[in-house]
């Protein structure tokens, strides 16, 4: 064997050899029992990671070759002489790399000329790593992949044009609950959804199939009943025999989301609150100063009654004002003032609520009822707040057509929470305004009252950081609110 | 000269406001009050006749000026309608109210007497 020049380009049938050969790593040797004859291609220093000294010298090449355990230099092909037949002998030697670093090598010997004794005088032969040592690298590849896709918290998976999931990480195959799992490699799992979500599925990975790519952000409702967002990328490619697959990459977003969407909610509410809080501030004001001015005129005329009726229509406008810079500051202070965990003696409180906001008449029927076990330890002044809000709307909205109303509370702790439900009989909440009950500045009944319209929403948000909620039902005949939050606060949270 | 007035507030101190300047500007005009939008429309359909002007708020409860907008632009009969705006910097409200064709103008809270002879040419419409 010569060796040839990588300078030109070879279009010779040896050098496509050549290129072959090189391409699935095998190395040459041309050994001569003159050994200064003896040669090895430059695939035999590739596979040491070398590029190959003038004349690709055979001597140099073989120095680096050892065997046995601890190594001892290699003997040589002479000395594999009684072992060498017509048929190929391999040899596993170790060739030292100059740092020190060893490459397993196996040499596929066989004699192609003997001398007059018998002897090889000419040996062919291929170099090639060893086996093993592919696997073993193709393994600990395969272990580092592995480990990849099984820390990583995003989704990986592959599927095939069927659809067919052929590929999945652990990521992904928890989306799945733990019975099915090992059936959804081999399944193209569309049956765990619904129609829709199999619909949306199918038409995102056909895109991704005929354009290359495709890119969405999805709600899915997963066969483990969980609903999360995912933003979902999938990427067509072809394997070695040119069948097509879909890399899917998935990153759950739902907390995001969810932020984005409190984010949006507060920025909304903040504004609605600047309008609000600007529009009636100054309202009752501006009236209240032209209404002076009546005032004044009326006193100055003697018209005493009619100046009367004047102050009094500004005492209530004033008063509705001062209603509501209290409310706005509670809100604050419930939103993100300290929280004082206290035992509660919430009988004392409920009753004494009943005796400040019951009317004079008599028409009205305030019952309470207790199941407590201890006294829960809550938030005081949120829970003050919250009752007397709960049970003034209550008193405030009743049903005047009837003889007598009822307003009734009753208070319960569980394991866990404390509820507080109060239910009236009175003329409810209109069905078209239900869904903006909790929210800010609502109010629903023009001539029963004149409040801030903050009261439920402000039972909400407490109920909300206290880790319960508030919620509602309307009745045939009046309606309940009721309160959940953990009767034991932990003094952390405060 | 307007005759028959309604006045739409939530607030009975602009209510008392609205009696006054209406009263020292004609002694003799109806005025016809309402607390919300749905006691607007309630005075509105007891009316054998439309009224010459609404003066209409729009933050008010139960119904508010903007759904009393929606549901009156609907019906066959129209008085025009003047929105009160607490103080002239509500773009916003504009906004919304430009939508419908039976809003007249806007006017910032309270009704006084030079308000009401400035927006008498309205009655000739």
């Amino acid at each position: 064997m010569s060796e040839r020049s990588d300078s030109q380009p070879d279009t010779s049938n040896a050098g496509s050899h050549r290129q072959l050969l090189a391409a699935a790593g095998i190395g040459l040797l041309d050994w001569h029992r003159d050994e200064s004859q003896a040669v090895v291609s430059e695939q035999c220093w590739a596979l040491l990671g070398e590029r190959p000294p003038a004349g690709c010298g055979w001597a140099d090449w073989r120095q680096r070759l050892v065997c046995g355990q601890p190594p001892k230099p290699w003997p040589g092909i002479a000395a594999l002489a009684p072992r060498l037949g017509d048929e190929p002998v391999c040899e596993a030697v170790q060739a030292l790399r100059p740092d020190g670093s060893a490459v397993a090598l196996e040499l596929q010997l066989q004699v192609t000329v003997r001398n007059a004794a018998g002897e090889p005088e000419q040996v062919a032969g291929l170099v090639r790593a060893a086996r093993r040592q592919i696997e073993q690298q193709l393994q600990a590849e395969r272990r580092f992949q592995e480990l990849v896709l099984a820390t990583m918290e995003d989704i990986l998976f592959v599927k095939d044009e069927d659809f067919v999931i052929v590929q999945a990480n652990a990521a992904f195959l928890a989306l799945y609950p733990a019975d099915v799992r090992d059936t959804v490699i081999g399944s193209t799992t569309l049956e765990a959804y619904d129609a829709k979500q199999r619909d949306e599925f199918l038409k995102e990975d056909r895109r991704a199939l005929a354009e290359g790519f495709s890119e969405v952000e999805e709600t899915i409702f997963f066969p483990d009943g969980r609903q999360r967002t995912l933003w979902t990328k999938k990427t067509r490619f072809e394997d070695q025999s040119g069948r097509r697959y879909l890399l899917g990459y998935a990153r759950d977003i739902t907390e995001l989301k969810e932020a984005e969407h409190a984010l949006v909610t507060a920025n909304s509410e903040l504004e609605e609150f600047a309008y609000r809080v600007s529009h009636d501030l100054r309202s009752p004001l501006q009236s209240s100063v032209h209404l002076l001015g009546y005032l004044e005129a009326e006193l100055q005329a003697g018209n005493v009654k009619e100046a009367q009726h004047v102050l009094a229509t500004v005492q209530e406008s004033l008063g509705g004002l001062d209603e509501m810079a209290r409310d706005v500051l509670d809100i604050h202070r419930i939103r993100h003032g300290p929280l004082a965990p206290e035992k509660i003696d919430i009988e004392t409180q409920v009753q004494r609520i009943f005796e400040r906001l019951r009317p004079g008449n008599g028409d009205l029927v305030l019952s309470a009822e207790y199941q407590l076990h201890a006294a829960p330890v809550v938030d005081a002044y949120g829970l003050k707040l919250v009752l007397e809000n709960l049970i003034s709307n209550a008193i405030k909205y009743r049903d005047t057509v009837l003889p007598t109303s009822k307003v009734s509370v009753t208070v319960r702790c569980d394991q866990r929470y404390l509820h507080v439900a109060v239910e009236d009989d009175g003329i409810g909440i209109p069905v078209e305004k239900r869904d903006k009950l909790f929210g800010m500045f609502q109010r629903f009944h023009p001539r029963q009252s004149f409040g801030s319209g903050l009261g439920l929403y402000m039972t909400r948000q407490w109920a909300k950081r206290m880790g319960g909620d508030a919620q509602v039902q309307h009745l045939e005949n009046g309606t309940r609110f009721t309160v959940r939050i953990p009767q034991q606060l932990a003094p952390a949270s405060a | 000269m307007f005759q028959h007035i309604l006045v739409v507030d939530d607030q009975p101190a602009d209510q008392m406001l609205a009696r006054y300047a209406i009263r020292r500007y004609n002694a003799d005009a109806v005025i016809y009050e309402a607390m919300d939008g749905v006691e607007a429309l309630e005075v509105l359909k007891s009316l054998p006749a439309p009224p010459d002007i609404i003066f209409l708020d729009i933050n008010m409860p139960r119904m508010n000026g903007f759904e009393f907008l929606e549901t009156y632009q609907a019906l066959e009969a129209h008085a025009p309608v003047l929105v009160m705006l607490t103080s002239s910097s509500q773009d916003a409200d504009r906004e919304r109210c430009a939508a419908f064709s039976t809003v007249a103008g806007y006017e910032t809270k309270p009704i006084d007497v030079e308000m009401l002879t400035r927006l008498e040419p309205l009655l000739e419409s």
